[in-house]
């Protein structure tokens, strides 16, 4: 049961990051690093597509990936 | 990742700077800032499982266009190859017979084998195994039984007459031993001590596997989203269809933009509507060890009316799942982006896995069994199931799995996305919790990393950490049966964790061309589960994913939006003299160091009558003659014959003319090729010892009936030198010499067979038909001549394919093909001409045999591969012949537009005579569809 906390303390965690930094504005010309590829929620959808096909038909927990996929392949 | 783009002309720095910091990272990729590059995307995926479990081929690619400045089309495309071993179910080892049955018999029933030996019907069953194997080098028990499973080998659950004959060589038994007894009372208590067995504590635990045919998974789907100022709104729906699972599923996401860019907002829906049936091949395909030997799993629900019960019936199941997303993301500096997100889904319908089984004892008692075994005995078709068990039996203490029609599920995600501005990397740390009213709770960890290195190379490692508790209806077998009626021993509804651990490499290539290639492994283990207490060792494996992939961005290389770029472009090849669509090697590149990208599709099919010589024949005459010496167990002639046959040609085309009279050329290709068979021709043999075409005495037709199967793989490789012999504005001669290396497989199989009939797991090859390469070295050689006047066009061509080798690594050679066909054209308008084409084409016969079974190699050490032998396509004489067709077809350049400078052709190919070799199938014709754009 122990491990039901380690969600609180990350979310905890956080929040603290955004405490800390506050919500200063990042002007446009500040985001040069922010706009990189591999700064994107997912840099390579295609990999996580194939990656999220093979977890979901090997593992119980479902949900969470981006968009509908359907089928099975559950073999 | 969204990346805003500048028309050149408009590539100004500042404004280029600015668009690009604007466009900020949004969920899913779907800030408010239009896509206007359009690209396109292939990548290959290999799964591979420890211990011959299942392997899986990806190919996938998608496309993405901007149809205006706001609205983005995309189509993707996912095509999934899948064969090999799967578990089935588990039970106690000591359940099993494994290593030395005498043992288990003499510690459980020592008179029973003395019965049998006394009492042995058939002094040499084994003459009448396939390929007459002689039994004496083989691992067989005093009761003429390779290693069966103990528990199904105790009861005469599945006897003929109810279930049908998985255990019926075991009603032999019973018929002789236990159930001569009079004594009803000594036949229980036999069941009793066949079934309960005593366990000692952490008894070891035994996965069973069953066999997956080779199977294709095919998914379309199709995507719109449209940007405004702000927000965006995103749909998308598509197909998965697959033998035994159909599923149909759309999504609606909105995003939008706050705080200046800084915060998104995102929530979706998807709903998903699944079809589920049970393919009954799969259960009747043998299985992986005979030690772990799976007896047939039966439609139950046909038992008690097997005689009415058409195969594969059994199961028409559906579900529907409901999904709902938020997602929220959050600039918190110049180098940090925080992102959460929530989901739910609820499920309903059939969610059970239709191939995993249940061992639980005490469902049926040992007086029940006896009941079962005497309706058996009697053959009482109309013995009441329902009156035993709601479970549907598919063995002696065996069930099909029955999980909860609901399930709720509900996953919480939090990720931080954090530049490294010392080492100019990204760090990805994500983390989601898990949790349904099944009761599986899960945790997931995963950290990236993104590295730039020299050269323009990103490295990216990775790992995953998963672990999960068990589902409440989880264990690996059941020793009592349970109240709520629940039971799953499925491996992935266990306690458990995972480790995977990866790495890929990127490189972008000039003109917006990216490749990439990787590497994953993974571990299933029950002793990873956070915190311990997983559910034991014996279903862990391993399995590792090798990737590849290309991306294109089709507007940085030219190929899209046509303007940028293009004033270096020459006129394209003059279409008036570009040949018809189906014709290869017919176009030459004029000048020096052009390159061509060009992608041809071709699609054949053959349906209908079969025709022996030119003339139709009848499935009397075809199964007469069709499988030359063909016989099971006293029964002649071909069983099957087939029904239909499709073939997919996707070849793609690079050219490369180092001078003006010069051309190179290589076509990779990729084979996409179903086959559906007949139903029976004639009745089907049934033999209990194992030469038999019907799995079951009470099945109304063979496995092979409707037997459905495809191939889609990497085909030969071709590669051609063309030389320009002659060229004036009028006439235009070349001559091609090259040849086809053996890329393509000729080892692609239906499945591994074993099990009583084979001591070992043996590949049982596709037909020769159904393969997607010649297997070898093919010279390749054409002459072309072509010609124009004015708006009209005409050419014709010489083309062969000569087989350097006698034979490939399946035993035979592919005969030689010689093709004549010239063609007449004319110029409906300056983008647009129509020809029309005749073509003949001879096809030689087939040389040698492919590889079968034999009973000395095997003893010698040889690894073996078997076909079947009961339709005529498994028949090397009826393949080759002559054949005459007539074309019509299109080519189309785009003269303006995204498209400019693009050419399309279209071609139909249709047969006007067939004089084929032996017995085929009716050609219904072919259609060619070319796509090509010279750089």
């Amino acid at each position: 049961m122990r491990f039901c906390l380690i969600l609180p303390m990350l979310l905890l965690l956080l929040i603290g990051i955004v405490g800390s930094q506050g919500c200063s504005p990042v002007a446009a010309w500040e985001r040069g690093n922010l706009a990189k590829k591999e700064m994107a929620l997912d840099p390579n959808p295609k990999l996580n597509h194939l990656r999220d096909h093979i977890f979901t038909s090997r593992e119980a927990s479902q949900g969470g990936a981006s968009g509908a996929g359907g089928g099975c392949g559950c073999n | 990742m969204v990346v805003a783009v500048i028309k050149m002309e408009k590539g100004k720095a500042l404004a280029a700077l600015t668009a690009a910091a604007l466009s900020l990272p949004g969920l899913d990729a779907s800030a408010a800032t239009p896509v206007t590059r359009a690209e396109a995307n292939f990548q290959y995926g290999h799964y591979q499982e420890s211990d011959k479990r299942m392997k899986v081929q990806v190919y996938h690619t998608d496309t993405l266009i901007p149809l205006t400045d706001r609205l983005e089309f995309s189509f993707s495309y996912d095509r999934d190859t899948y064969s090999g071993a799967s578990p089935a179910y588990s039970l106690p080892e000591v359940m099993t017979i494994s290593g030395d049955p005498g043992a288990w018999w003499a510690a459980n029933g020592a008179t029973a084998i003395d019965g049998w030996q006394r009492n042995k019907p058939d002094p040499d069953p084994f003459e009448k195994y396939p390929q007459n194997i002689d039994p004496s080098g083989l691992d067989w028990n005093e009761l003429g039984f390779y290693k069966a499973d103990a528990i199904s080998s105790a009861s005469q659950v599945s006897a003929t007459g109810l279930t049908g004959g998985s255990l019926e060589q075991y009603a032999v038994w019973n018929e002789l031993n236990v159930l001569n007894s009079e004594d009803r009372e000594a036949r229980i208590a036999a069941y009793r001590t066949m079934l309960n067995v005593p366990l000692p504590n952490n008894a070891p635990i035994k996965q069973v596997f069953q066999n997956q045919p080779l199977e294709t998974r095919t998914q379309p789907t199709l995507g719109l989203k449209y940007y405004f100022d702000n927000t965006t709104l995103g749909i998308s729906g598509g197909i998965s269809d697959e033998p035994d699972y159909l599923s149909n599923f759309g999504s609606v996401n909105l995003s939008q933009e706050l705080n200046n860019k800084m915060t998104t907002v995102s929530v979706g829906y998807g709903a998903t509507s699944n079809s589920i049936w049970r393919n009954t091949s799969h259960s009747h395909a043998p299985v992986l060890k005979a030690t772990n030997a799976l007896p047939h799993i039966h439609p139950s629900d046909c038992t008690a009316t097997a005689t009415v019960c058409a195969p594969g019936s059994a199961l028409d199941g559906s579900s529907l799942f409901n999904a709902f997303n938020l997602g929220f993301s959050q600039v918190l500096s110049k180098t940090t982006l925080l992102n959460a997100s929530a989901s739910y889904t609820n499920q309903s319908g059939y969610l059970s896995n239709p191939y995993k089984a249940v061992y639980v004892r005490g469902e049926i008692t040992p007086e029940e069994y006896v009941t079962i075994s005497e309706a058996a005995f009697l053959g009482n078709k109309q013995f009441d199931w329902n009156s035993i068990t709601q479970l549907q039996i598919v063995g002696p203490e065996l069930f099909r799995e029955i999980r909860p029609d609901h399930r709720n599920q509900l996953s919480l995600g939090t990720g931080l996305i954090q530049h490294i501005t010392l080492l100019d990397a990204s760090a990805h740390l994500d983390y989601r919790f898990y949790s349904d009213d099944w009761q599986v709770n899960s945790h997931t960890f995963e950290f990236k990393w993104f590295q730039p290195l020299p050269y323009g190379i990103m490295a990216a490692p990775s790992v995953r950490y998963y672990s999960q508790s068990q589902a409440e209806f989880f264990a690996p077998y059941f020793l009592a049966p349970r109240v709520d009626g629940h039971y799953s021993s499925d491996f992935r509804l266990s306690a458990f964790g995972s480790l995977n651990g990866g790495i890929t490499l990127s490189k972008e290539f000039a003109k917006g061309v990216n490749i990439e290639a990787g590497i994953e492994y993974y571990t299933h283990q029950g002793g990873l589960k956070m915190g311990g207490g997983g559910s034991g060792d014996y279903a862990d494996y391993s399995s590792y994913l090798a990737h590849g992939g290309l991306n294109i961005d089709l507007s940085a290389s030219g190929l899209f939006g046509g303007g940028s770029g293009h004033e270096h472009h020459h006129q394209h090849m003059h279409h008036g003299s570009q040949p018809p669509a189906g014709v290869m090697y017919g176009h030459m590149m004029p000048k020096a160091n052009d390159v061509m990208a060009g992608y041809r599709y071709m699609y054949g099919s053959q349906g209908g009558n079969m025709l022996h010589g030119s003339q139709s024949v009848s499935d009397q005459t075809v199964n007469a003659l069709g499988c030359p010496g063909y016989t099971s167990a006293g029964e002649k002639g071909c069983l099957v014959r087939p029904a239909s046959m499709t073939m997919g040609m996707h070849m793609f085309d690079l050219m490369y003319a180092p001078t003006d009279w010069l051309n190179l050329m290589v076509m990779p290709q990729l084979m996409d090729m179903e086959m559906t068979m007949s139903s029976d021709l004639r009745k089907a043999s049934y033999s209990v010892n194992g030469n038999t075409e019907l799995h079951l005495s009470t099945d109304l037709q063979s496995p092979y009936s409707g037997m459905q199967h495809n191939v889609f793989d990497l085909g030969d490789t071709l590669a051609t030198v063309l030389i320009k012999l002659y060229d004036d504005p009028n006439h235009h001669v070349h001559v091609g010499i090259g040849g086809s290396a053996p890329t393509g497989s000729v080892s692609e199989i239906h499945g591994q067979t074993a099990g009583i009939v084979y001591p070992n797991p043996i590949p049982v090859l596709q037909d020769i038909g159904m393969q997607p390469g010649s297997g070898t070295w093919d010279f390749k050689s054409s002459a072309t001549y072509t010609g124009q006047m004015n708006d009209i066009y005409w050419g014709a061509q010489f083309n062969a394919t000569v087989r350097l080798q006698d034979k490939n690594k399946s035993g035979y050679a592919l005969g030689d093909v010689f093709q004549s066909t010239s063609w007449l054209g004319y110029n409906l308008f300056s983008w647009l001409s129509a020809s029309v084409r005749g073509q003949y084409t001879d096809q030689g016969k087939i040389i040698g045999q492919m590889v079968q079974y034999s009973k000395a190699g095997e003893l010698s050490g040889e690894t073996q591969q078997a076909h079947n032998t009961s339709s005529t396509v498994d028949y090397e004489v009826n393949y080759g012949g002559q054949y005459w067709d007539v074309g019509l077809g299109l080519n189309a350049t785009v003269t303006g537009g995204d498209f400019t400078g693009h050419t399309f052709g279209f071609e139909w190919l249709q047969p006007v005579k067939d004089n084929v070799n032996g017995y085929q199938l009716t050609r219904d014709g072919a259609l060619s569809a070319t796509w090509s754009y010279m750089f």
